[in-house]
This record gives structure tokens, sequence and C-alpha cells, in this order.
């Protein structure tokens, strides 16, 4: 179908978003934002280890890791909104939701501020104490680290505002509202396609079903008026019987002749059977 | 399974229940000997060309109770039929309903592609001339 049409080329009128290449779908540097996403929530959430870590030391392993998931998915959607929010603001200079960007920079800049005084003053756990941090004493934390605490904040307010920046930049140069909403249009109607042939294949097999059934039940109507007709055209037969017979025993041609008429004018056969 | 060869099976296992009407059969030999009994048991003399009819009525009775089976058991018959045949109407018109109502679905999942492609394009699709 759409070899046939053509797009008309954004015109004067066309709001500022509209960007016609986006409808063959996202670019590529789409894509590469979120293989960037999702590697800097893993460094995110390694920084995020080290600080709660810290803290909550003595709790359990699936517990500190639900935590480290919960604050690491929160940073990085709040600087994923603020690029958004930005954008939204740049493409609709009338946009009013950029206001929300009063909540979400102070909520990211809290949450770093306060991993970074954790890192800064509160110590690891004592090695041997249980914690699910001993393993990572061994590997992660370096000599360096446990000797100058400042030089550990500073590495994880570095890499936190650096994944802030790579949420925030990728979001603001990959967002586009129009598109997403097309892309969502595009996906739910190849969804409703998919379920549509399937209803027509199964409201058509149904339709099948029934019309097979009909006929069948006719055909039996038909099967019931002969042998209705079977048997009344056997009760002739028995009356033809008794007439020879009865001839046979008067030895009266006259009376032959009476009996045995030419024709099939004995009974008349059944009325119809109404199914209904 | 696909959803479509479970489909078929229910209609296979159901198509199985599908039998031919078949009324209970009539002695036929048995009511020929009958007749030839009754019409052999007449004198010669009782039988002129006026009374030739004489098991007429006999038979005429045997012949009404015969169709009033097949009546009977036939009713019998399409009462399994007609429940089927519900059943299957009841199917199809829920099927019927649901198509209907992804149908319009798709319309309007439709307007919603329509309209958001003309809203990223900047303007209405044309047609190629």
């Amino acid at each position: 179908m759409t070899d046939t049409m053509r797009l008309r080329p954004p015109t004067a009128t066309a709001p500022p978003t509209a960007d016609p290449g986006l409808i063959a779908g996202r670019p590529r540097s789409a894509w590469l934002h979120i293989v960037v996403l999702i590697l800097a929530f893993g460094a995110d959430a390694g920084a995020f280890y080290q600080v709660i870590g810290a803290v909550m030391w003595d709790q359990h392993a699936i517990v500190l890791l639900i935590v480290v998931i919960g604050f690491a998915t929160t940073v990085v959607y709040l600087a994923h909104m603020t690029g958004t929010l930005l954008r939204d603001r740049a493409d609709d200079p009338g946009n009013r939701t950029v206001r929300f960007l009063w909540g979400v920079v102070p909520a990211w800049l809290l949450l770093g501020a306060l991993g970074f005084w954790v890192r800064l003053d509160f110590e690891p756990p004592p090695s041997g104490s249980g914690s699910i941090l001993d393993i990572a004493d061994e590997t992660a934390t370096t000599p360096a680290n446990d000797a100058n605490p400042l030089l550990g904040a500073l590495l994880f307010a570095a890499l936190y505002i650096g994944i802030g920046l790579v949420a925030a930049l990728g979001a603001y140069f990959t967002h586009h509202p129009l598109q997403s909403r097309y892309a969502t249009a595009v996906r739910a109607r190849a969804r409703t396609a998919r379920r549509l042939a399937r209803r027509t294949a199964h409201r058509e097999f149904t339709a099948a079903e029934l019309e097979a059934w009909q006929a069948w039940a006719a055909r039996m109507d038909l099967v019931a008026e002969e042998h209705r007709f079977d048997r009344s055209r056997f009760s002739d037969e028995l009356k033809s019987l008794a007439r020879h017979r009865m001839a046979e025993a008067s030895h009266d041609p006259a009376v032959t002749d009476a009996l045995l008429r030419p024709g099939r004018d004995i009974g008349t056969g059944p009325a119809r059977i109404d199914p209904r | 399974m696909t959803w479509l060869a479970l489909q078929r099976r229910r209609a296979r296992q159901r198509s199985e229940r599908l039998r031919e009407f078949t009324p209970s059969p009539v002695d036929a030999a048995s009511y020929r000997t009958e007749i030839e009994r009754r019409a052999g048991a007449l004198t010669p003399d009782a039988v002129d060309e006026a009374t030739g009819h004489a098991l007429d009525r006999l038979i005429d009775s045997w012949a009404d109770q015969w169709d009033a089976a097949v009546v009977r058991e036939y009713a019998r018959y399409r009462l399994d039929q007609d429940l089927e045949l519900a059943e299957l109407r009841a199917r199809h018109a829920a099927a019927e309903v649901l198509h209907r109502d992804l149908t319009e679905r798709a319309t309007d999942v439709d307007l919603a592609v329509q309209a958001t492609r003309d809203a990223l394009s900047g303007g209405p699709r044309q047609d190629r001339p």
C-alpha cells in the first residue's frame, strides 16, 4: 500500500515536531542510546551497590539487590525524564510539562549527593562480618579506595554525573513524542490484525460447521419422509397381496377382475412431517 | 496444538455424534405371513366383487402404527440434533460478536495510525495520481 502513496513534505503550517523520516522507524542512534542506557544502568547499579552495601550491609542479599536496582532505575529514569522534558520544551515552547523539571532535577541531585556523602563518610563493613560485601571487598574494593574515601566518593560522583548526562542527552536527541505515538499505533494495528485474522477464521469455521449440521438436519428430514413413504408402500403391497390371495381362492374371473384393478390407487400415503 | 487444530478436533468429535436417522424396522416377512394366513382363512365364497377390501382396514391400522412410530422416533432424534444445532448457533453468534468488536477495534486503530502518521509527516497523506 505504501508503494502507491507518497508523503506530502512538511508545510509551513506543520507542527515543529513533524519529521516524515521517522515514519520509516527510529534512527540507529536511538538503538545505540538504548544500548548505552542499559550499560549505564549496569554501571549505576554497581556504583549504588557500594553505597547501599555500606549502609545496609547486615541485610539479606536479595533485599540489598532490590534496593540497588530500585535506586539505579530511579536515577536513570530521572535523568532520562530530564532530557525528555527539555526536548518537549524545545519542540514546543508552549509545553507546560517542563515545570516537572523543578521536581525531577532536584531529586536526581539529591540522590547523587546522598550517594556521595555515604561513599565519603561510611566505612565498608568489617571483613568476615558475613556481609554480602565480603566478596566485593576481595574483588572490587581497591586499596586506594580504602585509604582515601574522598577518591572513592569523587569516582562515584563522576560516574553518577556521567551516566546522568548520557541518559539525559540520549533522551533529548532521540525522544520524539509523535514518533512514539505512531510506533505504538503501528504495533497496535499489527497486533489487532493478527487477532482479527484468528477471529475471522474462528467465525468462518463456526459458520461452516453450523451450515454443515443444518444441511445434515435437512437431509434427515427427507430420510424420515422416505421411511414413512416406504411403510405406506408396504401397506399397499400387503393390500395387493391380500387381493391376490382372495382372487386365487375365488376362481372367478369377474371377482378377479374387480379385485385386481390396474394402476396405483391403493392408499394415499402419510402426511409430511413438519419438524418445526 | 494450534488454535485452528483444536477447533478441527472439536468439530471432529462433534461430527462423531452424527448418526443417520434409522427408525425401528418393520418385520415385513411376519406381516406378509399374517396376510397370507388371514386371506387364506376366508372361504372362497366369502369374497365377491364388492368385498375385496376385507383386510384393508386392518392393513391401514398397521400402516398408521408404523407411521406414528416413525414420527415419534424422529421427534426424539431431532431433539438431539436441535440441541447440537443450538450449541453451534450460540458459538457462531458469540464468534460474530467478538469478530464485530475486533473489527471496530481495527477501524479505531487504523484511525490512530492515520492520525499519528499525518501528525508526524506534517500533513495528510495523498494518493499517488
